[in-house]
């Protein structure tokens, strides 16, 4: 029944290099909800030069490339935020300390770890969902759900595994409030009509199989998410665009059976594996 | 049970049960890009004992499924593409599968037994119920919320982990910020309107439903899919598809 590439002992390595990977994507989880941001940078990022040139974390904008660019984004750039977030709260409650009224949550769930036939590499893929609430100029907050999916490239070093790149692909904010004149039945809107032949063409709720009791109601436009200005400008800019759904995920999935041998940049979630829609005609 | 096996049997197993979550976190993906053709093609299992079940009843042979998923879904996603491309040639570029609906199924809770013979695999999951998908009117993310269950069973067959019986049990789908479900279901039940079993229109199914109903404020509990408990092989007390556990029937 074995494997009868790898020894057992290096089918143990490969198994719990496995939950290693998901439990260190899980531990940014609690980096970021608690803003640990440098923090996580310092200890679940790689940390030698030569892998850190190459480092990247990406938004629906682009990639943010190298430690300098990364900090100037994910840690000065939300500082400031959260800064200017405290005064407005100091406004209704002078004692407000840094942080006061702000969620940030994230959970990575369904996951998907392909590690590379060498065991130096990992790719990653779980869905993000979360919650984020801001503080308003009243002392009330506002509260969003949120979600996307999030691949990330992990590789050894020194035995142990770091985060190389993250691509952070973000797909809805929605308001955890009623969207006024947004009908439909999305969300907002007045409950859906559900009697009928479903969607035109479409699959019923969940996309099983056809028919369905009128399947899913056509979705209000959200506008523009209320999170793009945090986005800031990539150093390379090569978006994901949440136009297009999905369309970029079939060429981005990690294998489930047969991996890839070794590290390869051109399918990596760094700028150099961004899958543009083009390449493949060219 | 586990102590009487051998070490290569135990590592086999615990290869398996990271396999199957994996075969599992990769048919939500494939499902959420409604890439049906390849989720059957890659990582089902073919044989006559192959099921597929919903509320709405029980599809059996990876025949009838590579039917009702593939032949009676795809033209829906073709259609939707056709229609977005009216409103923006740059569709055309577009893969039409993935960007339409993307049924995202999260996955959380789940609970994986392999057997003690190492030749199959059985979960339950829960998904804790965001949902994202694009709207028919394209261009447009919508999400909701969906709760469901899930019952899966996975074979070890040819040397590789496959996909084999699955049962999808949905509990409501509901808007994330629009009134208050559990309250609409009570004023509907208080004028008689209980949540009926079926769909509208289901697909062509061996076993008829309902295997499972929505949400109501009057239903008692149903435990239409009990977790994998430690067992020895896949059989009628264990299979979420009694009497189909032929993973060679051809």
């Amino acid at each position: 029944m074995m494997n009868q590439r790898y020894t057992n002992e290096e089918l143990v390595t490969r198994l719990w290099d496995k939950e290693i990977v998901k439990d260190l994507m899980a531990r940014r989880c609690y980096y970021k909800q608690n803003d640990w941001r440098q923090r996580e940078l310092d200890e679940l990022w790689v940390r030698k030069p030569e892998n850190q040139a190459d480092m990247s974390l990406s938004n629906n904008r682009g990639y943010f490339v190298g430690p300098d660019d990364i900090k100037a984004y994910y840690v000065d750039g939300i500082a400031e935020k959260r800064q200017s977030q405290l005064e407005l709260v100091k406004k209704t409650n002078p004692a407000a300390e840094y942080g006061n009224s702000v969620m940030n949550a994230h959970t990575y769930h369904t996951i998907m770890v392909e590690l590379s036939g060498d065991g130096l590499w990992a790719r990653y893929l779980a869905y993000d969902h979360g919650h984020q609430t801001d503080p308003q100029e009243d002392g009330t907050a506002k509260g969003y759900w949120t979600s996307g999916h999030i691949l990330a490239d992990l590789i050894k070093e020194d035995g142990v595994w770091k985060i190389l790149h993250i691509k952070q692909n973000h797909d809805l904010t929605i308001p955890a409030a009623p969207v006024p004149g947004a009908g439909g039945g999305g969300f907002g809107g007045p409950p859906p009509e559900a009697e009928g032949e479903g969607a035109p063409g479409g699959p019923p709720e969940g996309g099983e199989g056809p028919g369905g009791p009128g399947g899913p109601p056509p979705m209000p436009d959200m506008g523009p998410d209320p999170y793009e200005d945090e986005y800031g400008t990539p150093t390379v800019a090569l978006p994901y665009v949440v136009k297009w759904a999905w369309n970029d995920l079939p060429k981005q999935m990690p294998n489930t059976y047969e991996p890839h041998e070794s590290y390869d940049p051109t399918i990596s979630y760094g700028p150099a594996g961004h899958p543009d829609q083009l390449r493949s005609w060219r | 049970m586990a102590n009487k096996l051998t070490f290569e049997q135990r590592l086999h197993n615990a290869l398996g049960s990271q396999q199957c979550e994996q075969i599992k976190s990769t048919h939500s993906y494939l499902h959420g890009m409604m890439y049906s053709a390849e989720e059957w093609d890659g990582i089902w299992n073919r044989s006559k004992d192959a099921t597929w079940a919903h509320s709405f009843g029980r599809m059996v042979g990876f025949d009838q499924i590579w039917y009702d998923s593939v032949c009676q879904v795809d033209p829906g996603a073709y259609r939707q593409w056709l229609a977005a491309m009216e409103k923006d040639p740059n569709v055309a570029r577009k893969d039409p599968r993935s960007m339409g609906k993307n049924a995202c199924h999260a996955l959380s809770s789940g609970v994986v037994e392999v057997a003690e013979d190492g030749k199959s695999c059985r979960s339950t999951y829960l998904t804790p119920g965001p949902f994202v998908m694009g709207g028919e009117n394209a261009f447009v993310s919508g999400g909701r919320i969906l709760n469901e269950r899930y019952g899966s069973d996975f074979v070890y067959n040819n040397g590789r982990w496959e996909y084999f019986h699955e049962q999808v049990c949905p509990d409501g789908f509901m808007d994330y910020n629009n009134g208050n479900w559990a309250h609409e279901r009570y004023e509907q039940c208080k004028k008689g309107r209980y949540t009926q079993p079926g769909y509208h229109n289901p697909p062509p199914v061996t076993d008829p439903g309902p295997l499972h109903v929505d949400y109501d404020t009057v239903q008692l509990v149903q435990k239409t899919l009990p977790w994998p408990e430690p067992y020895e092989t896949l059989n009628d007390e264990n299979s979420f598809s009694p009497g189909r556990n032929d993973p060679n029937k051809f």
